[in-house]
């Protein structure tokens, strides 16, 4: 149903894009400016990859934390579209991946874990639309 | 807002000379709620001689709180140390007199350009300037910081320089982050684990860039931004310097490269560079750059600044790929 997000994002860059010409603009107004439409820039990039991105996350989260030996928190896991509880759900997984990466032991066992923990956060920042 | 803080520094200067000032040209440059810079002149009644100066108020938020007061000591005893830094003429350390705490320095000529080293100029002056530079760090590492009193002002970490730094990061970073963030749980983690003795305790200037640099022409004439300087291990502000985030900001492809940089320094200091050393403080220089930047989320969520900072794909990835090829 029209207006989607993306026109509605769209429209507001539209209408920012306008403003900066004005030229009665303050030096503070136009730096905030370009600011609000990089932000804006952004998050029409990432919105629609967000849900995909926090349930495939969630879920390879779990599975390492699990081998961890981490007793994840008796909260399903949202299977409906709600993307403010899959980055609430991210956000407790990743405290529990910073409480498991402080605990390590300083040993083999330790550093591979710290080696396998390493390819999977390198893996989460190359993908993560945010 | 000018108004008021015209009339504040009327009456801040006129307690500090003990007549009426003349202020000329007050302006404020910078935008935003995150830089406070501002310019005027003093004039002198009699002559009509004018001294060109900078207020720099704290601002609300930013990508790191420092202390005004720390700040203006280091600079008046770098005064007689012949370094280019700028001339502190009067702090208002509380905020008492002009809102906020605040420093007046005196203003130097010349102009910044943080691209300068790989900017339009002719190849053979860029490598001059980034030699150039490179020795300025030199002559911040060889201050005698006992004899110009730096040592009552800043503490002397010791060999543990590098463990103190990192505790000095880790609190900030404390302080502002909203979420876990296990990327850089795991770099502190390794940067414990490796942290190197530090064999010279020196004067660092902790954000020496070209950016932090006036010059005239070809000549330095100031080095600003002395918020973060500290006694420690001389390669902090080398591993600043020559990590991968800031390499077009110092060296040259081809022409000025990390090699020539550290053996310049090596000749010009005296001083060793112990490779793996060297190593830790170029991630070190990463992991505070997350933190700033954490510093930085914090305070534009907090409505404190108006730059939405926030730690980028890019420094993150640099800290781990960093992490994960000295593991």
């Amino acid at each position: 149903m029209r207006p989607t997000i993306e026109d509605q994002l769209h429209g507001a860059q539209r209408l920012l894009d306008d403003v900066a010409t004005d030229p009665r603009l303050s030096r503070d107004s136009h730096e905030n400016l370009v600011n609000v439409r990089r932000l804006l820039k952004q998050i029409g990039r990432s919105w629609s990859e967000l849900l995909p991105f926090y349930l495939n996350d969630n879920a390879t989260m779990a599975q390492l934390l699990t081998r961890h030996d981490v007793e994840l928190p008796a909260v399903a896991e949202p299977a409906g579209y709600d993307v403010a509880e899959a980055a609430r759900r991210n956000a407790e997984l990743r405290a529990l991946l910073s409480r498991v990466i402080t605990n390590l032991p300083d040993t083999p066992d330790g550093a591979a874990a710290r080696r396998e923990i390493t390819e999977y956060l390198v893996r989460r920042i190359e993908t993560d639309p945010s | 807002m000018t108004s008021t803080l015209d009339a504040q520094l009327h009456e801040f200067l006129a307690a500090q000379l003990g007549s009426v000032p003349k202020i000329a040209d007050l302006t404020r440059v910078g935008v935003g709620r995150s830089r406070e810079n501002w310019v005027f002149d003093l004039v002198d009644p009699a002559t009509d001689d004018r001294e060109p100066l900078i207020l720099r108020r704290d601002p609300e938020g930013g990508l790191v709180d420092t202390d005004r007061g720390t700040e203006f000591a280091v600079l008046r005893a770098l005064e007689p140390s012949g370094l280019p830094a700028p001339r502190a003429r009067w702090l208002d350390s509380d905020g008492r007199w002009l809102g906020k705490p605040s420093l007046i320095m005196r203003r130097e000529p010349g102009a910044c350009d943080y691209r300068v080293v790989n900017g339009d100029r002719p190849l053979a002056e860029r490598t001059g300037l980034a030699r150039r530079f490179c020795e300025l760090l030199a002559e911040v590492h060889s201050v005698d910081w006992r004899s110009t009193g730096l040592g009552a002002v800043l503490e002397d970490p010791g060999e543990q320089a590098a463990l103190a730094e990192l505790r000095r990061w880790e609190t900030v970073l404390r302080q502002d982050q909203l979420e876990a963030l296990p990327e850089v749980d795991l770099a502190l983690a390794w940067l414990r684990e490796h942290a190197p003795a530090s064999p010279h305790t020196v004067l660092v200037h902790a954000d020496f860039k070209p950016g932090n640099i006036l010059l005239q022409g070809d000549r330095v004439s100031a080095l600003l931004d002395w918020e973060l300087a500290h006694l420690g291990d001389p390669l902090e502000d080398l591993g600043w310097v020559v990590q991968p985030l800031r390499h077009r900001e110092h060296l040259i492809e081809g022409a000025w490269e990390r090699e020539d940089l550290v053996r310049h320094y090596r000749e010009t200091t005296g001083l060793d560079v112990d490779e793996t050393a060297l190593e830790w403080w170029v991630v070190f220089s990463t992991f505070k750059t997350v933190v700033m930047q954490v510093s930085g989320l914090r305070a534009f969520l907090d409505e404190r600044s108006d730059e939405p900072y926030r730690p980028t794909r890019r420094v993150l990835l640099t800290l781990l790929t960093a992490i994960a090829e000295r593991s």
